[in-house]
């Protein structure tokens, strides 16, 4: 696999920086009063974890999230900050932000002990043999023909699932806001 | 060497930031933008055990098992962009019904 590169410094130094700056975007996304200016953050969180993906060798999930997440989703957001006016004023944090703060630090803890004590069972490229190694460049390599062949068999009933969601959603949004008119 | 640890502590703390978001804000837009941060913290991690990890498929040479994590992250893209056009359209009809997106005054959604 791509070790030659995941073990060098520009690696590290590029994961630093894009992790800063996504967790930056996520704070104030988070903490900003002006609504429009916290979808603005979260696109900016969006596409880091597009480049995230990147280095992840998932180029492809990485292009969906640009136009899902990037493009589609923000979209609605922002069409949906700019037709509800008094999002103007903002969003004050409730009355319940000392709680959720400590809830939110207790969680953060037990999260990142489950994640630094366990001893994964991690894929050590020295393990792989020769030829499951240079078979796992190809898949990566030509990773949308491997996902569409796994979607189409071992996951064709989550995928249909997924299908029959979309359109029970697009009824739905529209049965909602049309009103009985 | 950025790792497997790397990956999973940044998918913790965007994870707590937006719980905490979700927790603490008022607007129930931020509530939805807050939701979406939670479902990227969930991709990165899953896509990060998917890429260092060794799933029991590989001893069995099934190489394509290397991108299940791929695939899980795109349903989760899927049900989330579905999760918020829905709740889009919720918000929308909250704000026509009684005239602000506060959730906390939305204990009723009857009108």
């Amino acid at each position: 696999m791509t070790e030659g590169i995941a073990g060098s410094g520009i690696f590290a130094a590029v994961w630093w920086t894009l992790a800063v700056l996504t967790v930056a975007c996520a704070v104030l996304v988070v903490r900003l009063q002006d609504l429009v200016k916290a979808a603005m953050a979260l696109i900016g969180t969006f596409l880091g974890i597009a480049a995230l993906f990147v280095m992840l060798n998932a180029e492809f999930l990485a292009i969906v999230q640009v136009l899902v997440y990037a493009g589609a989703v923000s979209i609605l957001l922002i069409f949906g900050i700019m037709m509800i006016r008094d999002t103007q004023r903002g969003s004050p944090s409730n009355s319940l932000a000392v709680p959720a703060g400590l809830l939110c630090a207790v969680m953060l803890g037990v999260i990142l002990f489950a994640a630094l004590d366990t001893r994964w069972d991690l894929l050590g490229d020295a393990a792989l043999s020769a030829p499951v190694a240079q078979g796992a460049e190809e898949v990566y390599s030509d990773s949308p023909r491997a996902i569409g062949g796994l979607l189409l068999r071992e996951f064709v009933l989550p995928l249909e699932a997924a299908a029959l969601l979309l359109t029970a959603t697009l009824v739905g949004a529209i049965a909602l806001v049309r009103g009985d008119e | 060497m950025i790792g497997l640890e790397h990956f999973l502590v940044l998918s913790g703390v965007l994870f707590s930031i937006g719980l905490y978001g979700t927790l603490t804000r008022r607007n129930a837009i931020a509530v939805l933008m807050s939701l979406e941060l939670l479902f990227n913290a969930v991709n990165v991690a899953v896509v990060a055990m998917a890429r260092y990890t060794t799933p029991a498929a590989l001893a069995a040479e099934r190489l394509e098992a290397l991108l299940t994590g791929q695939v899980f992250a795109l349903f989760i893209v899927t049900v989330a962009a579905a999760e918020v056009a829905l709740g889009l359209a919720i918000v929308i009809m909250m704000y026509r019904n009684q005239g602000s997106v506060d959730v906390g005054e939305a204990s009723a959604m009857r009108h």
